[in-house]
């Protein structure tokens, strides 16, 4: 009975206070780590070059169409970024296996260019959550 | 005021308790490997270590590097290696275990066909006929660890090799204490763990007939997945379609009514990468027949008449509800 009191008795105003502060805080905290549904910023296309980034593009805020020729390729070709995603339009090399991919618009989907090592790859957005494709 | 100073530990913990969360952003290690481009993504750096360990299979397996023990056994050399003889061993069980739809010797056709490098051509039916001989599992002779080829044979570990890579990375990740990350390799996809919230990875089964599409979405922790689909390499000829999965009866793409298959499996990555090739060339019968033969595995079989027939296994890891696109989609038991 005694033990009672005593708990009631130690918890007061300030320590409501310091509660809710704790759980404010961490509902905030929790929703900026769990309320992304995975997805980390608007539409971007990354540009790399045997494994090294030689641009990134945020696409959502893109008004009009970005066409890039990377320079140092063994086989030049054209990528076309637009608000709602990327396609190389054009290549030279024999293949055309990036060309044949066609549009690309959801997040974790990619353009490869085995010949010249070159990766589109797309992220954030507020797509399906996607962490890799496969196929 | 004293009072307050009581919760200031609680505070001090919770605060703690999130920071320590606070490894919530992913970093992703791109390179290439294998003629195709891979991605880890990785909560820490512990789990970079596969990615040396890639690039040393890279250089043990790969036959288009001369250096390379796969180039030596296709010069005639003979080759002595405890790790190449093992996998050896294993692609002779799947070669045994599809009928020969799986074959690592299939070499010499893909080669005719320019699917190993960048110029693709239609072989003449003679010459396929002659590079056809030189294909088979007996074209392979193990002793120990020493392995040989038959005179002329040659062998490619394309259909095999990523997987067999998926499942180093798995065993090194696990040494190195990562409890969580997505290795990409190519199509060959090993996923451990979680995310940082507790969801489960999500990786889409692109539709084989509309690269910027998909089928579905597999939700998958502790798994791999590989997809094997006519998409990948290909080419048109005098309006004719030719892509890079051969069947290894006939010397000539595979055509058996399959466009894209993708196999799960939580214990081998080597496993689902020979059997996405292999049920890819058998069909949908044969497929599901081994399915039901050896186990252990799953299947996400797209059709040529636009069906998607998902094993049950699957079941309540496949979502199709946000895929726009026509297929009827069957739950196979």
């Amino acid at each position: 009975m005694s033990t009672k009191s005593s708990i009631k008795r130690s918890f007061g105003f300030f320590d409501a206070l310091a509660a809710a502060f704790v759980l404010v805080l961490a509902a905030l905290v929790a929703f900026g780590f769990y309320g992304q549904g995975g997805s980390d910023g608007p539409l971007t296309a990354t540009v790399t070059l045997d494994g090294e980034t030689i641009g990134v593009y945020p696409l959502a805020t893109m008004g009009e169409e970005l066409l890039l020729t990377p320079e140092g390729l063994s086989y030049p070709l054209t990528i076309r970024l637009t608000s709602d995603g990327a396609e190389v339009i054009e290549s030279t090399c024999p293949t055309l296996d990036c060309q044949h991919t066609g549009h690309i618009h959801r997040s974790g989907e990619s353009i490869i260019c085995l010949p010249n090592k070159l990766v589109i790859r797309l992220s954030g957005g507020s797509g399906d959550g996607i962490d890799a494709v496969i196929g | 005021m004293h009072k307050l100073h009581r919760l200031i530990p609680c505070l001090a913990a919770a605060l703690l308790l999130l920071c320590g969360c606070g490894s919530k952003d992913a970093s992703y290690t791109d390179f290439f490997a294998m003629d195709t481009s891979m991605r880890f993504t990785l909560y820490d750096n512990a789990g970079l270590a596969a990615k040396e360990e890639i690039l040393r299979l890279e250089a043990l397996l790969s036959r288009t590097k001369d250096d390379s023990l796969v180039s030596a056994l296709n010069r005639g050399e003979a080759v002595e290696d405890t790790e190449l003889a093992a996998l050896l061993h294993k692609s002779l069980a799947y070669t045994a275990a599809t009928d020969g739809a799986f074959d690592v010797t299939i070499a010499p056709v893909v080669s005719a066909w320019g699917f190993t490098g960048d110029s693709y051509r239609v072989p003449a039916a003679d010459e396929l006929a002659a590079l056809l001989a030189q294909v088979g599992g007996e074209q392979i002779s193990i002793h120990g660890d020493s392995v040989t080829l038959a005179e002329g044979a040659m062998i490619d570990l394309g259909g095999i090799a990523k997987g067999y890579a998926s499942d180093r990375v798995a065993e090194i990740w696990a040494e190195a204490g990562v409890e969580r990350g997505l290795a990409a390799l190519g199509g060959n996809i090993y996923c451990r763990g979680t995310k940082t919230d507790g969801s489960l990875w999500r990786v889409s089964v692109q539709d084989p007939n509309d690269p910027a599409a998909y089928v579905g979405i597999l939700s998958l922790s502790d798994a791999f997945a590989v997809t094997s689909g006519a998409y990948e390499r290909n080419f048109t000829e005098n309006g004719k379609f030719y892509h890079h999965i051969i069947d290894p009866a006939t010397g000539y793409p595979a055509d058996s009514g399959l466009t894209s298959v993708t196999v799960v499996s939580h214990n081998s990555g080597t496993l689902c990468d020979a059997l996405s090739t292999a049920c890819y060339v058998l069909g949908e019968e044969d497929a599901l027949a081994l399915w039901r033969k050896i186990g252990g595995f799953d299947l996400v079989l797209v059709t040529a008449d636009g069906r998607v027939l998902i094993t049950e296994g699957l079941e309540g890891s496949f979502d199709s509800s946000s895929a726009a696109n026509p297929y009827v989609y069957e739950i196979i038991h």
